[in-house]
């Protein structure tokens, strides 16, 4: 599949014109990722917006972190996202630093990166880009919350 | 129609999935999650479709053994 036609596959770009999409998938470069490889770390600045070609990856935060103690912290999982799926989003509207840690679960998990300035600089200079992606974007959070919520609803918000 | 779904699995630790599907899951089919085989019980569309796109939000259990 295409980056324009995964594009086309993606909530991202819905609503956009061929030629629009055409604009974003000129921004960014396909990267080829491992299982349990990490895409993104918690708390690290952030510079990209990435989309799931193809493979899975998976979302997890740190519980109960304390800063003076040593060792890795203790990750929870809070969801598992699949071809089509944005992430990073969170940090590219907030500009703030990583709000979350994602790693890949499929060996072969391809992901399309898209630099945030890069991305920015699309939207600011067409708004009519801008106005529908960043519409899209608060689409997806919306979404994504609402599964958080139906997941604290099920089970407590301990998957 | 381009179908995002979102996973929340009961009666098993697991993050549950959000992905997009060419047909809509329905209750009684069985979904695999993470090469673990689940039961749909509930099939909600807590938002309008939106252009090319509707959303449902699914929620299911360990598949039961059917021998």
């Amino acid at each position: 599949m295409s980056i324009t036609e995964l594009l086309q596959r993606s909530e991202l770009s819905s609503g956009l014109r061929p030629e629009q999409i055409e604009q974003i998938a000129a921004l960014g470069h396909e990267v080829i990722y491992n299982a349990d490889d990490t895409v993104i770390r918690e708390s690290d600045p952030s510079d990209e917006i990435y989309i799931i070609c193809s493979g899975m990856v998976e979302v997890e935060v740190s519980k109960g972190m304390i800063p003076d103690v040593p060792g890795p912290p203790r990750l929870s999982s809070l969801v598992r996202l699949g071809q089509g799926q944005v992430f990073g989003e969170v940090a590219l509207v907030d500009r703030g630093a990583r709000s979350a840690t994602v790693r890949c679960v499929e060996d072969g998990t391809v992901l399309y990166i898209i630099p945030r300035q890069a991305f920015w600089a699309l939207c600011d200079g067409d708004h009519d880009i801008g106005y529908v992606v960043m519409r899209n974007i608060a689409a997806d959070l919306s979404f994504k919350l609402r599964h958080r919520n139906l997941q604290v609803r099920l089970v407590g918000g301990e998957p | 129609m381009i179908y995002k779904v979102s996973y929340v699995v009961v009666g098993k630790p697991h993050p549950g999935e959000i992905v997009n599907l060419d047909t809509p899951p329905r209750v009684g089919d069985q979904v695999q999650l993470g090469g673990e085989l689940f039961d749909v019980v509930e099939v909600v569309d807590l938002m309008p479709p939106r252009g090319d796109f509707a959303y449902l939000h699914v929620t299911c259990r360990p598949a039961q053994e059917t021998t």
